[in-house]
C-alpha cells in the first residue's frame, strides 16, 4: 500500500481511493421490481397481457421517482387513451403481495431489504429466492392510515432532506454542515438522485459526509488494497487542515437504523468509539442491541442486510457510516432470519 | 404517553358523530355549543396524540394524527384551523400541503413522519429546538438539585409548559 493519499497519512485502513469505490458500488447498486396494477383496476379496453413493468431500480432512489416512467408505459402500452387521459397519479401507491403497503419516503433499497427481512420470517419461502420484488400498483384510494399524504416528488424531496440534517445532526450535534451549504448544492443532492447521478451527488455530498480517516491504534490492515488510480481527499471546507476533524471516527453517533422483519425500527446512538477505546463494529453493535439474535458466544440466529450485502460482523461502525450508507446519510441494518444456518434471500 | 382527544371543527355540511377511539384514558364528553344555529353540526375530529422520545435528536417530540368523523385523515389546510394548534405559531409559517415551515429554519415546524413506535403516519413537531427551550427555560427558574427523579421531573414539565406555547393543549374534550 503505498502513497495514494498525499495530504494524509496513508491509512493502514481505509485510502480515500476504496472509500470512492464502496460509495460508488453503493450508489450504482440496483434491485429489480416487477410492477403489475392491480388487475381488478385495470381499466376497459386495457391491453392485459402486458400490464406488468420491470424495472432495475437505483437502490438509492424512491417510488415517487419512478411514478413517471410507470405512467409511460402504462399511457402507451396498456392503458386506451381515455383511461391514460383520466391516470390520477397522485392517487396511487404499490403493495406487496401479502398486502404490506410501500412507503413513499423509503429509498427503494431499504424497501427491497426490508422485504426480505420479512420474508425471512415467513416459514414457506424457498420459491424465488431471489427474483424481483412483485409489487401490485393499485390506482386509487391509498390507504391513509399505513401511508404518510401526499406521494409526490415534491413531499419525497423533503423527506430526504429531512432524514439528511437528522443525520448531520446525529454526527455532530449540529446540521451546520448542510445548512452551511448554498440552496443551489442542496437541492443538487437531490437533482443528484432523480438524474442518477454520482459525480453530481457527490460533488456536494463530499462536503457534508464524514471522510475516513486512519483509526487510533489497533485497526486491522484493509482485506484487500484497491489499486485505482490517486484520487484527491475529499474537500473538507470545515476543517483547517486538521485531517480528523471530519472524520468518520470523530462523529458523536453514526445514523443506524435496524430494522426487523414486519416491523420495529430501531435507532440509538451509535458511537464510533466505546467506552473502553476499541471500535464499535457492527458485531458489537448488534450484540448489545439485539443479544437474543445474536449473542455474543454462541453462533447468531440471524443475519445483517446492508445495502442488500451480508455485512461482516468486523466492519466498523464508522466506516460503514462513512462509506455503506445510503443517500440520505443513513445507515440501514435489516436483519433476518436465519434458518438452518443459511441466510434466506 | 398516549391520548384521544376529541376536538370541535366546523367542516361544512357535516354532522357530528359519537366516534370515540378506546385507549386507557380518560371520558369527557363536551358539547361544542358554540352559536352557530345553521345547519351544519360542529363536527368532531378525533386526534390521537403521544409524546415519543426521538432517538435522533434525545428529547420528547409530540406526535398527533387528527381524523375526521368518517375517518379520513385530515390535510393539513384543516389541521392549522384546529384549535390544537395556536394561531400564534402559525402566522409566519409558510404550508406546501405537507408540511408547515417558519422561514429560515432548518426543519419545517410541522411535518409528517413514521411514528417511532408505531410506524403509522404521523404528524410531528419538530423536536430540534426544544432542549434549547428547556434548558434556557431551566436556567432561569434557580431551582437547582434535589435528586435525579426531581430533576428529571421539572426537566419534562418544563418542556410541556414549551410545548404549550405551540399545542393547546387543553383544547378538546378528552375520549374514552
Amino acid at each position: 500500500m503505498s502513497t495514494y493519499a498525499p495530504r494524509h497519512a496513508p491509512s493502514a485502513f481505509s485510502t480515500p481511493a476504496s472509500t470512492t469505490l464502496f460509495r460508488r458500488l453503493t450508489w450504482e447498486g440496483t434491485v429489480p421490481l416487477e410492477i403489475r396494477v392491480a388487475s381488478a383496476e385495470l381499466p376497459a379496453n386495457s391491453d392485459r397481457g402486458l400490464e406488468c413493468y420491470y424495472i432495475q431500480a437505483a437502490r438509492v432512489s424512491y417510488l415517487p421517482l419512478l411514478v413517471p416512467e410507470i405512467k409511460r408505459f402504462l399511457s402507451d402500452v396498456v392503458f386506451d387513451e381515455a383511461a391514460a387521459q383520466g391516470i390520477k397519479e397522485e392517487d396511487w401507491w404499490f403493495e406487496s403481495e401479502d398486502g404490506a403497503v410501500f412507503r413513499w419516503h423509503w429509498p427503494i433499497g431499504l424497501i427491497y431489504d426490508n422485504h426480505t427481512i420479512t420474508m425471512s420470517t415467513r416459514p414457506n419461502t424457498s420459491a424465488a429466492p431471489s427474483g424481483p420484488l412483485r409489487l401490485i400498483l393499485h390506482l386509487a384510494s391509498p390507504p391513509s392510515e399505513k401511508l404518510l399524504l401526499s406521494p409526490g416528488s415534491e413531499a419525497c424531496k423533503q423527506a430526504f432532506m429531512g432524514q439528511l440534517k437528522e443525520a448531520d445532526f446525529i454526527r455532530w450535534g449540529n446540521t451546520k454542515r448542510i445548512t452551511g451549504l448554498r440552496k443551489a448544492e442542496q437541492d443538487g443532492l437531490w437533482e443528484g438522485i432523480k438524474e442518477h447521478n454520482f459525480d453530481e451527488y457527490w460533488r456536494v455530498a463530499s462536503k457534508v459526509t464524514p471522510t475516513t480517516s486512519p483509526a487510533r491504534s489497533q485497526s486491522p490492515p484493509p482485506p484487500s488494497s484497491v489499486s485505482m488510480h490517486t484520487r484527491p481527499p475529499s474537500a473538507d471546507p470545515g476543517s483547517n487542515g486538521a485531517p480528523d476533524r471530519d472524520g468518520a471516527y470523530s462523529v458523536r453517533s453514526v445514523p443506524v437504523r435496524i430494522y426487523l422483519p414486519d416491523g420495529p425500527v430501531m435507532q440509538d446512538l451509535v458511537p464510533p468509539l466505546l467506552e473502553d477505546g476499541s471500535i464499535n463494529t457492527l458485531s458489537r453493535f448488534l450484540d448489545t442491541h439485539l443479544p437474543l439474535l445474536f449473542p455474543a458466544d454462541r453462533a447468531p440466529l440471524a443475519y445483517a442486510l446492508i445495502q442488500g450485502v451480508l455485512a461482516p460482523p468486523e466492519a466498523e461502525m464508522a466506516w460503514l457510516g462513512a462509506c455503506l450508507a445510503g443517500a440520505d446519510g443513513w445507515v440501514n441494518i435489516c436483519v433476518g432470519l436465519l434458518r438452518e444456518g443459511i441466510p434466506r434471500f | 404517553m398516549a391520548r384521544s382527544v376529541l376536538l370541535p371543527h366546523t367542516l361544512s355540511g357535516e354532522k357530528a358523530t359519537d366516534e370515540q377511539e378506546s385507549q386507557d384514558e380518560w371520558e369527557v364528553v363536551e358539547e361544542n355549543d358554540e352559536n352557530d344555529a345553521s345547519a351544519a353540526a360542529p363536527d368532531v375530529v378525533a386526534s390521537q396524540q403521544h409524546v415519543v422520545f426521538s432517538p435522533t435528536f434525545q428529547v420528547p417530540a409530540f406526535y398527533f394524527t387528527a381524523h375526521s368523523a368518517s375517518g379520513a385523515p385530515l390535510p393539513l389546510s384543516e389541521i392549522v384551523k384546529l384549535p390544537l394548534l395556536r394561531q400564534h405559531i402559525l402566522a409566519g409559517t409558510h404550508s406546501s400541503g405537507f408540511a408547515l415551515t417558519a422561514q429560515e429554519s432548518t426543519f419545517p415546524l410541522l411535518s409528517q413522519g413514521d411514528h417511532p413506535v408505531l410506524g403509522t403516519p404521523s404528524w410531528y413537531l419538530h423536536p430540534c429546538h426544544t432542549a434549547e427551550a428547556v434548558t434556557e427555560l431551566l436556567s432561569e427558574s434557580r431551582t437547582d438539585g434535589g435528586s435525579e427523579e426531581e430533576r428529571l421531573s421539572r426537566w419534562i414539565q418544563t418542556w410541556f409548559v414549551i410545548l404549550g406555547q405551540v399545542v393547546n393543549l387543553h383544547s378538546g374534550t378528552m375520549a374514552q
